[in-house]
């Protein structure tokens, strides 16, 4: 085993965290991280706002039919958020509509 | 007969709390929820904690500023609780802002807000690695550049403002990256 290090002698070393580019690089790359990654996921189109509209449902009346917060409904409908796979269930029975005829990986035609 | 309110007391919300937080569409705080408006509250509630840990290099800027003993003694007890429950005042702005969700439990959020919780826990992770390895950095370097003067001074405002930082960060985060809360 070696001798005991004093703290003190950290501050003399040369390693990486001693290095303030590599630092600073680390710092700024968590930074962009932060404010620029999003989902990158593959975007589920649906068409809950129309067929909540004909129902003549509100978004808050909806996301308490289905348990979400009101906001969830609003992310869904503007295709921010994916939803999981129970959730699509829960919307598609809200609004008597088949999984398939709400959700699509492709995008839906006008009208249709 | 109304629910018991069920405290969550290593979260460190209250059932209640979450929920009118979650429903507080006509609170006076709706302001608030704005992204600018967090991020502003963001950016001031960093210099807050960098003001808090600020404490621990007094002794130093006493004596730079050459104050007498009386003067200084007030003038770091005033700055000292004005910091601080600036701090507290700050913090919770901050959880109101951000509904709490980055606090909350799994039960009391839908799919897309345990989700966007995670996610800024994820980088409120990284962001504290930064922050105590910053505290560790001045407490290794500080002394040779004598930023801490040895009497009297054992860096606990540091420990302070990490503590803090420890306990606003995930809500910092969300409330820097979410458009709408």
């Amino acid at each position: 085993m070696g001798e005991p290090r004093e703290i003190g002698a950290l501050s003399n070393s040369s390693g990486l965290l001693g290095d303030p580019p590599f630092c600073v690089a680390l710092m700024l790359h968590s930074i962009y991280a932060m404010s620029m990654s999003r989902n990158p996921e593959e975007p589920v189109y649906n068409r809950i706002e129309e067929a909540r509209t004909r129902l003549g449902l509100s978004r808050q009346e909806l996301a308490d039919k289905v348990g979400v917060h009101y906001q969830t409904i609003g992310y869904l409908e503007r295709e921010e958020y994916s939803p999981s796979l129970v959730l699509a269930l829960r919307i598609a029975q809200s609004l008597n509509q088949e999984v398939s005829e709400l959700f699509s990986l492709t995008p839906f035609k006008k009208g249709k | 007969m109304s629910k018991k309110n069920k405290i969550y007391w290593f979260e460190g919300v209250t059932e209640k709390g979450v929920k009118s937080l979650l429903n507080d569409e006509k609170s006076k705080y709706r302001w608030l929820r704005s992204q600018r408006n967090r991020r502003i509250l963001v950016l001031a509630m960093a210099l807050g904690l960098v003001a808090v840990a600020m404490g621990s290099y007094w002794p130093t800027l006493k004596t730079n500023m050459k104050l007498s003993d009386g003067t200084s003694v007030v003038v770091y007890s005033v700055t000292a609780i004005f910091v601080i429950f600036a701090v507290l005042g700050g913090y919770t702005l901050l959880r109101i802002s951000v509904r709490s969700i980055a606090d909350a439990p799994d039960e009391l959020l839908d799919e897309r807000q345990i989700q966007v919780r995670n996610t800024s826990i994820r980088y409120a992770y990284y962001a504290m690695g930064y922050v105590v390895l910053a505290l560790l950095s001045s407490m290794f370097f500080g002394p040779e550049l004598k930023m801490f003067k040895p009497e009297g001074n054992d860096g606990s405002y540091l420990v302070i403002a990490t503590l803090f930082a420890y306990a606003s960060m995930p809500s910092m985060v969300m409330a820097w990256r979410e458009q709408d809360i």
